[in-house]
Order: structure tokens, then sequence, then C-alpha cells
């Protein structure tokens, strides 16, 4: 853990049981400011569980969550939203009949912030806001188009899209790159690292696959049975005979 | 508009339809923008054409009971800005009461519009039955409602008095009041308020989960539209003289979603379409021509849903949609410009 | 309150709830076995009012056989309804209830186009009176009474004891489990519609003595038959029954007190306060 960082996420002995099945648990962990990390493990591990629980989209049994020191443990989703941790899941979730451009938008409009408040101004920089927005997730060529007319990678793209405009400082992403090409994985794994060098945001990404994980994480954590088996960078994962029995196992 | 070289009762039809326009724009916004599907705008369109009755009697007349249920009604010319302004007011200060009710409640989808639904019935059913309760110096007269409303004036009170006392100068202030309300509804969809209500009728859900309180949007258009509803109310009540609990029927306000319905939901304009094209239709269709129009109408309905794949709804999402990728479109040359 | 009193109470919300009751069932039943919105119902009830003119009238048939037929009649009409149009709108809840909005307007127009506009007078099959605790109280209505439980009781044999009715709730839980299972949903979607419909014409049926069957009648009575079956929930007939009888009682103890009209407005205040605090019907547990 950071010793003189404060950590923008803390986890403190999460547990969530399923009628006696504990999903997750006695989770400890602690998230820097600008950490990229990815959460594997074989299925049924927890993991999706316990981004839900960091989300806000399950209640934990016991167990502590805090952001920045504050305690989170039992705050609804929009709330943590307000606070800058946003969730984006597997199952995407847009405006079908609206274009892209307006799919944008929606976030936007509410999270653009001016020094100037006049609605002129106001205006301008939404629209420019979503303009970065779809050049950074690569859909600028598509912005007229219907969402539902989009392929499975880039209503992904869109869906990431929509998250960074909320201005997220904790983006939690349930395998962003299911379903996808490896060449979109790939396309995938450079837009977050753009974003990642560009601006602060922390993420905490769930994900199967290991050429994303490669591609992108600085930091991975492996779950098994609801437990964080072992951390560290992935070479260092990738080398624990432990984390090789436990996919070995599950062959 | 030609009216200049019609006769009286064509101009008054006309402004007849106009005020009809006028309540379709508000199920408009309701509907076409936010998705919210009220059944109920007459409510609001009743209570405008009450309010301003009472208010302007009040103001202006003296009522003389002649015998049991029969009234004198004698006017004073003067202006009739108070009326209006309460024939507005009023409508919309139950709409909100009663969108706080349903939206905080967390009252959607169908539930909605069965509230709706019933809220101008029961106004219906309490209006027929007051007979001889007076508001002010005007009882609500129940079944027969409220004759002899003045005709509406502008100027300066007690100053000059400019009564609006031919059917064209009428009609003018219709138009007007139709110009005025559609340019407002246009106004207020292109903000990002506006954007906002489409995205709720979109994926609400996803619309809260960006942080906005939905509540809030869904009471303040419903307020709105129930603000313009009552401006075609208070309209009606003058064109005829009159207002009758008839006002508060399921028929008007079952009407006026088939006006947007037909016109094109979405689009505000098509509210007017709508309103203007289904009543000129039903003027000239009439006597027995009126049922087989009605029996068109129906299976007209039945085969435009199934012969359509994606059903009416499909044809002006489509329509919607178009307008939509336009304006897209716009963007992306603006742009590149 | 004296016994006489308390006695024509009771049975005058009795026979208000079971008028609601027998005139929401059909709704109900289609509302529940397959999730739409029969905006047509009214007419059903207006057909079975209709059928059991001519065949009392015209065809000059015992009455009593003129309702059972009435009803069947509209039955009928519903299975050929269901079978050319609402079949080809499965999983299209808005366009259906588009559709049967359409076919109600032209239901309307169809019988007035026959009939005419004005009233159709049946006369009331029984026109004695039961006296009971020194208070008078129309047989028929009585007899309305026990026709709704027997209703009720009989759905309830039919959803519980039949093969009919155990595959039918297996459809209500989840239609695509029980056509892997082997039921033929279609069929039940044609069977429950047509049960719906010849609930209506039953209900139009036997209450043609009592109200003015002319072609709108059927639109007088939708809202009510539509705000038992929200008001009643999930449920089918539980929910039906308990909204029915509540919402019915509202109404007729309100009008005792003061006018009709202000009875109906209780009705509807009520309808909307149980709405707006119960989502989910009367029987909902509180979402957490």
């Amino acid at each position: 853990m950071g010793s003189h960082v404060r950590s923008i996420l803390e986890v403190s002995n999460l547990t969530k049981a399923f009628k006696g099945i504990l999903a997750v648990d006695g989770v400890t962990l602690g998230v820097e400011p600008g950490e990229v990390s990815c959460i594997i493990g074989p299925n049924g591990a927890g993991k999706s569980t316990f981004l839900k629980l960091i989300g806000g989209f399950l209640r934990p049994t016991s167990g502590n969550v805090l952001s920045d020191g504050h305690d989170i443990t039992h705050m609804l989703p929009y709330a943590r939203a307000q606070r800058g941790i946003v969730t984006k899941f597997q199952v995407t979730n847009l405006y079908e009949n609206l274009t892209v451009r307006e799919n944008v938008r929606i976030p936007a409009q509410r999270w653009v912030l001016t020094r100037k408040g006049r609605s002129a101004n106001r205006e301008r920089a939404v629209e420019s806001r979503v303009s970065e927005i779809l050049a950074e997730i690569g859909l600028a060529e598509r912005q007229a188009m219907r969402a539902s007319h989009l392929s499975h990678g880039e209503r992904q793209w869109l869906e990431i899209g929509m998250v960074l405009a909320t201005q997220p400082r904790v983006m939690l992403l349930d395998e962003p790159t299911a379903g996808m090409t490896p060449s979109e994985t790939r396309a995938t794994a450079q837009m977050l690292k753009r974003l990642v060098t560009a601006g602060q945001t922390t993420m905490i990404i769930v994900e199967h696959d290991m050429h994303f994980v490669r591609e992108i994480a600085q930091r991975v954590r492996v779950m098994h049975m609801g437990k964080i088996l072992t951390e560290g960078s992935l070479a260092q994962v990738e080398a624990n005979p432990q984390v090789r029995q436990v996919y070995l196992g599950q062959a | 508009m030609y009216p200049l070289v019609m006769p009286t009762y064509y101009i008054k039809m006309l402004s007849l339809f106009l005020i009809m326009g006028i309540l379709a724009l508000s199920v408009d916004l309701l509907w076409g923008y936010t998705g919210l599907l009220s059944f109920g705008q007459a409510a609001f369109f009743g209570l405008g054409g009450y309010t301003y009755a009472i208010t302007i009697i009040n103001l202006l007349c003296k009522v003389v009971p002649e015998s049991l249920s029969h009234y004198t009604v004698t006017c004073r010319p003067g202006t009739t800005y108070l009326p209006v302004m309460l024939g507005v007011l009023v409508p919309a200060a139950v709409a909100l009461v009663l969108g706080y009710f349903m939206f905080y409640g967390r009252v959607r989808g169908i539930y909605f519009s069965i509230i709706t639904l019933c809220v101008p019935l029961i106004l219906e059913y309490v209006t027929t039955n007051m007979v001889e309760v007076q508001v002010g110096n005007i009882p609500i007269g129940g079944y027969n409602g409220i004759t002899d409303i003045p005709i509406p004036a502008l100027g300066l009170p007690g100053a000059a008095i400019f009564p609006l006392d031919t059917a064209l100068r009428f009609y003018l202030l219709v138009v007007a009041a139709a110009l005025g309300t559609y340019l407002f509804s246009r106004w207020l969809v292109q903000t990002s308020f506006g954007r906002v209500l489409v995205s709720i009728r979109e994926n609400e859900g996803r619309t809260e989960s960006f942080g906005y309180d939905v509540r809030r949007f869904k009471l303040w258009v419903f307020t709105i539209a129930g603000a313009i509803a009552g401006i075609s109310g208070l309209l009606f009540s003058t064109l005829g003289s009159y207002i009758s609990p008839w006002s508060f029927n399921f028929v008007l306000s079952a009407e006026s979603v088939i006006w947007v319905m037909l016109g094109g939901r979405g689009t505000l304009v098509g509210a007017f379409v709508g309103a203007l094209v289904v009543q000129l239709l039903e003027n000239i269709l009439s006597g027995a021509f009126l049922y087989y129009w009605l029996l068109i109408l129906g299976l007209g309905f039945v085969a435009m849903v199934l012969v359509l794949p994606e059903g009416l709804v499909g044809l002006v999402r489509e329509w919607q949609f178009k307008v939509a990728g336009r304006a897209g479109e716009e963007q992306i040359a603006a742009e590149k410009a | 309150m004296s016994l006489g009193l308390f006695v024509i109470t009771i049975l005058n919300a009795l026979s208000s709830a079971s008028i609601l009751i027998l005139c929401a069932l059909g709704l109900a039943v289609i509302f529940g076995m397959m999730g739409i919105i029969n905006v047509a119902h009214g007419e059903f009830i207006m057909l079975g009012a209709y059928a059991t003119f001519v065949f009392t009238h015209l065809l000059s048939l015992n009455i009593w056989l003129s309702m059972i037929l009435g009803a069947l009649a509209v039955g009928v009409v519903g299975i050929a309804i269901e079978r050319a149009v609402i079949a080809r709108l499965y999983g299209r809840p808005l366009d259906t209830l588009l559709v049967t909005w359409g076919l109600s307007l032209a239901l309307v127009q169809v019988v007035r186009l026959i009939f005419g506009p004005q009233a159709q007078f049946l006369s009331l099959p029984l026109v004695s009176s039961i006296t009971l605790a020194g208070v008078t109280f129309p047989v028929y209505r009585l007899v309305l009474v026990v026709l709704a439980i027997l209703v009720v009781v009989l759905l309830l044999w039919l959803f519980k004891y039949t093969d009919f009715g155990i595959d039918a709730r297996a459809v209500i839980e989840d239609p695509s489990t029980a056509a892997s299972m082997g039921i033929d949903t279609s069929r039940m979607y044609m069977l429950t519609f047509g049960i719906g419909a010849a609930l209506a014409g039953l209900a139009g049926a036997v209450l043609s003595p009592l109200l003015n069957v002319d072609p709108t009648m059927g639109q007088k009575l939708i809202v009510r038959a539509f705000l038992v079956v929200v008001v009643g929930g999930a449920e089918i007939l539980s929910g039906t029954v308990a909204s029915g009888t509540f919402l019915g009682a509202v109404d007729s103890y309100v009008s005792y007190l003061t006018t009709p009209y202000f009875g109906s407005v209780a009705l509807l205040a009520m309808a909307i306060l149980l709405i707006r605090f119960r989502s989910g019907g009367i029987f909902a547990r509180n979402k957490e």
C-alpha cells in the first residue's frame, strides 16, 4: 500500500454472503490514485461481486469501503457516482434510439464545469467536451449513428465514453472486452492507457483476457474463492505457483 | 392565414381547432419528449377554463339570480389580465401538486397514465354535482356549467380598453397563443433540460445513473404541460363564452392523445397537424358518416398496427430518428467547417 | 346504527363489489395471463348485454338461457379476435393496446350502426325483493352477489385443479419455460382470451336488466374495471376480489352518505391512493 499517498479507495475486511456461501470473503486492499489494476481469477471467484460491492450495487454482509477516508459502505450508486466512483458493466446500457453523440452528451452536460455559468458558454463547453470524448473513444466518425446500429465493440466504447463524460475519479469496469475481437481488445487497451496518462483516472478492471491485462495493468490481483490470493505485477503473478494451480486446477 | 375573407363561423372553427392544437401540444411535450403518456390533460384544460370564467365574472360582473338555476349576468368592460394569469397558474399549481404526489412516489409507466386518467374524471363528477355551490359570486352550475363569460380585452386598465369583440380579433389572439406556446416548447426541447427529458424517455434508469434527479425533471415538464393545457382551456371558455364539466371529459383527453399519435409524436408541430386534420375531417363527415368514419378509424388502427412491422410507434420512431439524424449530420458538418 | 341500516349497508356494499368483480375478472384474467391490456373489454361487456337482448327479444328465449348464450357468444368472438389479431402481436404490448383500442372504437360503431344509438330495455328476470331485519333488498342483486362468488370459486377450481389451470399458471410464471415443457402457449393464450371475453360477456349479460344497454355502456364501465385490476395487482383472483370488494364498499358507502357522484369520486380517489402507496397492488410487500 502506498505510504505517503492517501489511498483513493480502501477496502477493509469486505464480506458478502449469499445464503451461506461467501462470495467475497474478508477482502482487504488499498488502491492508490491513478493506479490501473486488474482483478483476475477463475469463474466464480467473486470478482464481479467484489466490483459491485465497491460500486454500491450490492450491500456487504460486513466490512467497509472507504473513499478518501470517508466511509461509503452504505452509499447508493448514484451517490458514489457523485463522488466520482463509476461502474461500467459487461452488458451495455445505452440510449439505443439516440445517436452516439447524443448518448455522450447526456452525461457530459451534467458534468461539464465552466468558470462562467452563462448558458451559451456552457453549451459550447459541453459540445467541445463531447467531441473530445468521441475522439478519445474513436467514434467521432460514427457520431450521427444510432446506438443500436453499432457493433458490439463500438457499444462498449460508447459506454466507456459515457462513463468518461462523468469525470470519474475511479472507474470500475467489469469485463469490458468480453465478446470483443482481438483487434477491438487491443484498441480498448490503447484507449484506456491514453486516458490513464492523460488524466488521473484510477481504474479497477475485472478481466479474463490476458492480452488485455498484459497491455494495461500496472498491478494485478488474483481472486480465488472470494479471497485475494496474491497481488503484484502480471509477471510476478504469472510466476506464482499457487496461481498456476488455481487456474490449471479449474481447467 | 386567410380568415380575413371567411365568414365568422369558419373563423370560430379555426380558432377551436388551434385551441385544441395547444392542448395536443401539452400531450406531446409529456408523451413525445418525456415518455409520460398522460390521459388527463383535460383536467388542466377544464381547470383553466373554470378558473378563467370564475375569476373574470367575479371581477367584472354582477350576478343576479332570477329563478332556480337561472341567473342574469351583467358585465362591465375591463381588461382580462388577471383572469388569464390565474387561468394559467391554477392548472399549473394543481399539476405541480399532482406531479409531486406521483413522481416523488415513484409512480411511473402505466400507473402514471391511470392516475392521470382518473383525475379529470373526479373533476367531472365533482363539478357536475356542484350545481348551487358558489365561488365568489358565481355558482359552478353543475352539468350546465357557467355561461355568459365575457369576451377578453387587452389594453390598460382604467385607461384604454381594447376588447377582442370580433371573431377575427379573437382568432388573432388564439394564433398568438398557439405560436407562443409552440415556440416556447420548441425552445425548451433543445435546451439541456429538453435533452434530459428525451433521455428519460429513452432510458430512465441510465439517466438516473448519471446523477440526474429524474423526478424533478418530470415534475417540471408536467407543470409546464399543465399550464399549456390551462391556456388552451381558458381560450376555449372565452370562445363559446361557456364552460362545463364536459371540458373534463375523457373523450377530450383521449382525442388529444390520438391527435398527437396521428400527427407525429415527438415533433411538436405534429400536435397541431393532428389536431387540425382530425377535427377538420370530423367536421366534414357529419351525421351517419361520422359513425362510419369512427369505424374506419378503428379498423384503420388495427390494420396499421398489423401491417406496419414496427407498428405506429415504430414508424414515428423512424421519423423521429431521421429528424435527429439530420441534426447530427448538421452538427458534424458544422464542426468540419 | 340500527340493525336494518347495518344490513342494508352491507348488502349494498356486497352488491356494488360483486358488480365490480364481475366486470373486472375478464380483464384480470387476460392481463394476468397474457400481460396485455384489452381496451375493448368494455365493449365485450356491451356485446354480452346486446347478445342477451337479441336472444330474449328477437329469439324469444328464456332470459337465463339468453344470458348464458350471450356470455358464450362473446367468448367465441373473443377467440376469433385473438386468432385474427392478437396472436400476431405477441411480445408487443403497446401495439396490442393500440389494436384493442381500435377494435373498441370499431365495435361501438358497428353496434351503433346495427342497433342505433338508443338504449335497449331488458326487464329484470326477478322482480321480487327479500326482507331482512326490516329492510327490503332486490333478490336479483343478491343473485348477482351469489353469482360473483360462484364465478370466483369456479375460476379458482379451474386454475388449481384442472390440467388447463395448471398449465395456465406455468405459462403465467414463465412462458418460455412452459413452452419448453411442452405446453402449447399459443393455444393457452387463445383459450385465455376466450375465457376473459366470456367473463366480460357474462358481466354484460347479467347487468343488462340493471343498466342502460346502449353502444357506449362499455366505456362507462371500463375505467372501474381497469382500476380494480390495477389496484388488485399481480394476483389474478385474490387481487381482483380484494380490490373489487374494497373499492365497491367505498363507493357504495360514500354514495349512501352523499350522492352516487361522490361515491364514484371516492372510488377513484381511493384507487389513486392505493396505486400511489402500494405499487404492485393490494397485496404487495413494501419494497426495501
